[in-house]
């Protein structure tokens, strides 16, 4: 994601001092490089509307934000349901995309730069089927 | 949940905020916040999970 351009944060309710020691512990993660994150009091959480007030905890919830600031993607998984990374690095590019061709969408099974995009304008009313198999 | 759930609009401006962090690549502690990335004209991913020591 650095490659992107974009820097990622994990956030829980866990401070700052229990990702340190969680990060030391489990092997899985001896490699992470990006930023962890503390939301002790759940504020952040409450923002992004991922709090859950019954356990104190934050769901899965993965939010792009641009560089203006402004929420370009967001996604909320329960927390038996774990994410596709594939998928949020699609949404990143295709989202770094378009902040770059505004003019452009990324249409439906859109992967990659270099993909199809369609430029929305009164010629394409009524015919994205013939200009996505032109 | 209320006014709790989904108070963010797509495409709006994310209220600013600053988070502590842990920073695994350097073992150190710092901040991350929008503003700073704003000013640095970086995008920000924000992944959250339920708590450390089990699956994300």
């Amino acid at each position: 994601m650095r490659k992107l351009g974009a820097e990622l944060v994990t956030v829980s309710t866990d401070t700052e001092f229990v990702h340190l020691a969680w990060q030391g512990s489990e092997k899985m993660l001896q490699d992470v490089k990006y930023l962890m994150g503390a939301d002790p009091t759940g504020n952040l959480s409450r923002t992004f509307g991922v709090y859950d007030k019954e356990s104190g905890l934050a769901l899965r919830g993965t939010f792009i934000i641009n560089p203006a600031g402004e929420l370009m993607n967001s996604e909320i998984n329960y927390f038996n349901l774990g994410r596709n990374v594939d998928e949020l690095l699609r949404k990143l590019e295709a989202n770094i995309y378009l902040g770059k061709n505004s003019a452009e969408a990324c249409p439906a099974q859109w992967k990659h730069p270099g993909d199809k995009t369609l430029k929305p304008s009164p010629s394409l009313v009524g015919k994205v089927f013939e200009e996505m198999n032109r | 949940m209320g006014d709790e759930c989904c108070s963010l609009q797509m495409g709006a401006r994310v209220p600013d905020f600053t988070i502590k962090t842990f920073n695994p690549a350097k073992m150190n502690f710092g901040e991350f916040s929008l503003k700073e990335q704003i000013r640095k004209k970086k995008w920000s991913v924000l992944f959250f999970y339920p708590a450390d020591f089990t699956f994300v």
